[in-house]
């Protein structure tokens, strides 16, 4: 069933829709929240409660698209899970990916407090659309999908080191960026 | 923690960017010839119950990059008139009786048959066209409407009349788009054939974005020359690339404001978006950056190896940057390098910072901060921290880099690069040194390409192996002291050095074995046997195997040159030494795709009003007087015997060869001789092209489907006469002739067995595997029982994921639930699953 279709079931209220939701993403949910969370019940929880989510927020709400509102749903979840995990139950590939992040802010220094994540969201979302597409594709499947140097690889066809190559060169240019932009505060 | 904030920053960038990386094709250019051999078996297969376009190629090899040639297609379109709108329910038709159609139909002009002499011993495979005509006299009978059972049948009447024909074909043609754009998309065929034949001139094909720029630069004359030196050159785009990637400040004032000129949206004092001479540079699909602008400096202008060697731009670049590395220190180090490969590079393009902020070039101590050991991969890799926080890299480098990486591999004419590379000498091409470079010496570049094997080292960092004493690319092994080794270490090693001057410039083996071999093939004649893969077989080069209807190497990685031995043999006829002589048809391309698509259009009409009015002879291939599912299967049985010049496999210049492996037709010789002879309606002198056998099923189709109640009864009506009719499914191998064949001349060929086969469009790559099976096995497309349609949705799904796969666009696309339904061997979807449906629909296999 297609999303417009899902949507409708959504706002007919018919429990349907869940089970339709279900089918097509479930697969998607779980690897983005196992991107994350390295417990299987976690990420069990997470995609649940995405689920219920998006039954509770639809209608009002109508995205355009309901993939990634699903998506962004898990992903959050997994996100604000991962926080309260203790050391032991953090997914090692998830804490390289923050620590490479880290490299954009020069030492010392932090992101301007007063910018929100909305906006600075808005700000790399335009950075990115001004890189050639296979750094930015490159990019987003590394810290907005999580994957690993490897999985990109695989994904695209190319060599985990030219992935990493990528990132690395990606990483320097936002950081210069943000630097230019005032997101970092002196 | 602001990386955290960060993070969660790019947790909220637009949809756009994550739905674009949802899609996992590869971002760069393809130009796809088609499908893997596995799947085209398959669509062959299928092809024979007439659901596919079958006549001519249907495997299609994915060349990844670089198609060299462009045709000028000069396809006739023959526009349809417009009339008053008319119901396209009720046919009006006045009966005047039968008509011979010998006195109507065109005479044409007998073809010039296609020869192979130059490349001597092929048997010619020409279609050649006579003026005679079977004629063919049927009369109007009342249709009737069977869903199963009896195949329909359909007669014509050929009347002549002013109703418009014309417009009613393209009501018809309208009203069964879908199904005909599922025929066409399912097969995958796009091979067209011009109205008029012609002999191609070899042309390199431009890229869409080299020629976008060129359009755009045409058109508004921007002024390019960004360094004011008063010519636009490759120091242009390396300030344009300084402009972009480098912190702006670094750049002379007067490069920036010409940048920011060309490349800036300027605001009136409205705050409106002024346009740069009425162009928008931001509105899609276009927007000029500066690896675009090199793609086409490089395709229009110039391109050299010195563009690749940081020491011409010290030397020449007549513009003052501030480097962060200065440049006499980098100069110190690299005056006395010639000639470039990857290690030079990479050893040499790395500064480490010194606590005074001066640089020194990155060494051996550096090696223990800047490597560690993985223990995951086995492999010693980077620390981004010390590489971020610690060095520099000159932006010369930089700049090279990222030609490399984003203008390069999208060019199609790097060939021209390579002849200069090795017109100056960088490289040895006299691969078995017997003085001469031949195709002998290409055949030993391509074996060892295909079996060079990585070893994992080269994908960590070549820095860190540089420093090290380790070696790559050794002589196999199991080579060592075998007496039939297709290659001797002195080579292997004389190609190991080629290779690491060709994969500085060339990030593709593929590219570069297809570089020479066409270069080679433009300018000579070669002996035959360098497109028999029976020479490579006992040469031992490759290992092929054989299914029922093709032949392709057992390694997918021996795809350069072994497998696409067709493509090799193509070219050296369309385009070799006394090529003029020859008429052919066009490649696929993607704008080969769309004039198809609008020749088509155009011609159904045309063709259908000739038919019905008598000009030229319904479709009735087996000449028993009337248009029935039979036809619409020998349709694509017959093509599927005769094999294409443009088939780019190994299959087409064996078969050529060695016909006496070839299956037999079971069809009758007349029926045979009037596929061959009396459907030439465009006069191009070949009888069913695609165009003309496209036409031909869309008629059938119609004049079918009036009878069932919709286009799936008729699917299913023509599934059913198959399997009551095996005799017309048509395999072009005969196992027990090729199996004579390869006893009577001690060739190696082996029978394909029916095992997994990797495939790169498959979702499991990103997905894991389901766990819960609910439905029947093999209904993919959960309708509620297993038939050629889920057989259909396997290959489309894999064919065209983006359209039919787990995410794709199209409705009908293959979902969750139909995947895991789809995998009838347990071991992913793939092509495999749709060939045991298909058996199993034919019974002659099972799906539990």
């Amino acid at each position: 069933m297609n999303d417009a279709s899902i949507i409708k079931l959504l706002f007919e209220r018919n429990e349907k829709a869940v089970e339709e939701l279900k089918q097509s993403y479930e697969k998607l949910c779980f690897y983005i929240a196992g991107n994350i969370l390295s417990q299987k019940e976690d990420q069990e929880e997470c995609v649940n409660s995405a689920y219920m989510e998006v039954w509770t927020s639809i209608p009002p709400n109508k995205p355009d698209n309901l993939k990634t509102y699903l998506c962004r749903l898990v992903k959050n979840c997994a996100l604000n899970r991962w926080k309260y995990n203790t050391a032991a139950k953090r997914n090692q590939n998830f804490s390289v990916s923050l620590d490479e992040l880290s490299e954009c802010i020069p030492d010392g220094k932090c992101l301007e407090e007063t910018v929100s994540e909305d906006q600075l969201g808005v700000a790399i979302s335009e950075f990115l659309m001004s890189q050639p597409e296979k750094y930015r594709k490159v990019f987003v499947r590394r810290y907005w999908y999580s994957d690993t140097l490897e999985d990109i690889a695989a994904i695209y066809d190319m060599d985990p080191r030219t992935v990493a190559t990528y990132l690395f060169r990606v990483r320097k240019k936002l950081k210069a960026f943000l630097k230019k932009e005032g997101y970092i505060d002196e | 923690m602001s990386d955290l904030k960060l993070y969660n920053s790019i947790n909220k960038i637009n949809d756009a960017l994550i739905e674009e990386a949802a899609c996992t094709e590869k971002p760069v250019i393809h130009h796809c010839y088609g499908i893997a051999a596995s799947a085209a078996a398959v669509f062959i297969a299928v092809g024979a119950l007439g659901l596919f376009h079958a006549s001519g190629s249907l495997r299609k090899t994915d060349l990844s990059t670089n198609t060299p040639v462009i045709v000028q297609n000069t396809t006739e379109t023959v526009t349809a008139t417009t009339t008053p709108a008319i119901s396209d329910e009720t046919i009006q038709t006045s009966s005047v009786g039968t008509v011979p159609l010998t006195t109507q139909v065109p005479m044409t002009s007998a073809q010039a048959s296609v020869s192979y002499s130059k490349t001597s011993t092929i048997p010619q495979n020409s279609q050649n066209q006579t003026s005679a005509f079977s004629a063919l006299a049927v009369t109007q009978t009342a249709s009737t409407g069977k869903e199963t059972g009896k195949a329909a049948e359909s007669t014509i009447t050929t009347a002549v009349s002013a109703y418009d024909y014309e417009y009613e074909g393209s009501i018809i043609m309208k009203k069964h788009a879908a199904a005909l754009a599922a025929l066409i998309a399912a097969s995958g065929t796009t091979n067209a054939i011009p109205a008029q034949a012609q002999t191609q001139a070899y042309k390199v094909e431009v890229s869409p974005t080299a020629s976008s720029v060129k359009n755009f630069i045409d058109g508004y004359d921007p002024d390019l020359d960004l360094n004011s030196d008063g010519k636009f050159d490759i120091f242009d785009i390396y300030a344009m690339f300084r402009c972009d990637w480098t912190p702006i400040e670094n750049v002379p004032d007067h490069i920036r404001e010409k940048y920011e000129g060309l490349t800036r949206k300027k605001k009136d004092d409205n705050g409106e978006i002024v346009n740069i001479g009425g162009f928008d540079f931001y509105q899609d699909p276009f927007y000029l950056n500066w690896h675009d602008l090199a793609e086409y400096y490089f395709t229009y202008c110039s391109i050299k190896p010195e563009y690749f060697d940081p020491n011409y731009y010290i030397d020449n670049c007549p513009d003052t940057y501030t480097d962060r590395v200065p440049l006499d220190i980098v100069k110190q180090d690299i005056g006395n390098i010639q000639i470039w490969d990857d290690e030079k590079f990479a050893t040499t393009g790395c500064y480490v910072k010194n606590g005074d902020g001066s640089f020194r070039p990155f060494s051996e101590e550096d090696i223990h901060d800047a490597f560690y050991y993985n223990e995951e991969t086995g492999r010693y890799e980077s620390d981004s921290l010390f590489f971020f926080n610690n060095t520099e890299f000159p932006e010369i480098y930089q700049f090279i880099s990222e030609c490399k990486d984003l203008a390069m591999p999208e060019l199609y004419q790097t060939n021209a690069l390579l002849l200069d590379i090795l017109n100056r000498g960088y490289a040895d091409t006299d691969i078995d040194s017997d003085g001469v470079y031949d195709f002998d010496d290409i055949v030993l570049l391509a074996y060892y390409a295909n079996t060079y094997e990585n070893d994992g080292s080269e994908s960590a960092d070549p820095l860190y192996y540089a420093f090290s004493s380790h070696q790559t690319g050794s002589y196999p092994a199991e080579l060592n002291g075998s007496s039939d080794a297709p290659i001797t270490e002195e080579e292997w090693n004389k190609a190991d050095d080629f290779f690491d001057i060709a994969r500085y410039y060339y990030e593709s083996d593929r590219n570069t074995i297809r570089f020479l071999a066409e270069d080679y093939l433009l300018k000579n004649e070669v002996d035959t046997k360098y497109f028999d893969p029976v020479y490579y077989e006992k040469q031992n080069f490759a290992h092929y195997e054989y299914d029922d209807n093709f032949l392709y190497t057992v390694d997918p990685y021996d795809e350069i040159l072994f497998d696409q031995l067709g493509l090799f043999e193509s070219f050296a006829l369309m385009y070799g030494p006394g090529s003029e002589e020859n008429v052919y048809p066009t490649e696929n391309d993607e704008e080969t795709e769309t004039l198809y698509e609008d020749a088509f259009n155009a011609a159904f009409p045309v063709y259908y009003k000739n038919v019905k009015t008598g000009v030229i002879p319904g479709p009735d291939i087996d000449l028993d007087g009337t248009i029935s599912i039979s036809d619409y299967i020998i349709l694509d049985t017959i093509g599927l015997y005769y094999v294409g010049i443009d088939e780019m496999d190994s299959f087409a210049p064996f078969i050529r060869r060695h016909p006496e492996v070839r299956a037999d037709i079971n069809l009758s010789q007349e029926a045979i001789d009037n596929y061959k002879n009396n459907f030439d309606f465009n006069n191009n002198g070949i009888s069913c092209d695609y165009l003309e056998s496209d036409c031909m099923r869309m008629y059938i189709f119609n004049e079918l489907v009036k009878q069932y109640s919709d286009e799936d009864a008729l699917y299913d009506a023509i599934n059913d006469y198959s399997d009551e009719h095996p005799e017309l499914t048509y395999s072009r191998i005969s196992y027990e002739k090729m199996e004579e064949f390869i006893k009577k001349n001690d060739v190696g060929f082996t029978k394909a067995s029916r095992g997994v086969t990797e495939d790169d469009s498959s979702d499991n790559q990103v997905y894991s595997a389901p766990e819960s099976t609910d439905g029947i096995k093999g209904d993919t497309n959960v309708d509620g029982k297993v038939s050629t349609s889920d057989v259909l949705l396997i290959m489309q799904s894999l064919a065209n994921p983006s359209k039919y796969g787990l995410d794709g666009s199209d409705e009908n696309h293959i979902t969750p639930r139909g995947h895991l339904l789809a995998d009838v061997d347990g071991n992913g979807i793939t092509n495999n699953d749709a060939l045991t449906i298909q058996e199993y629909l034919l019974g002659s296999g099972s799906i539990e």
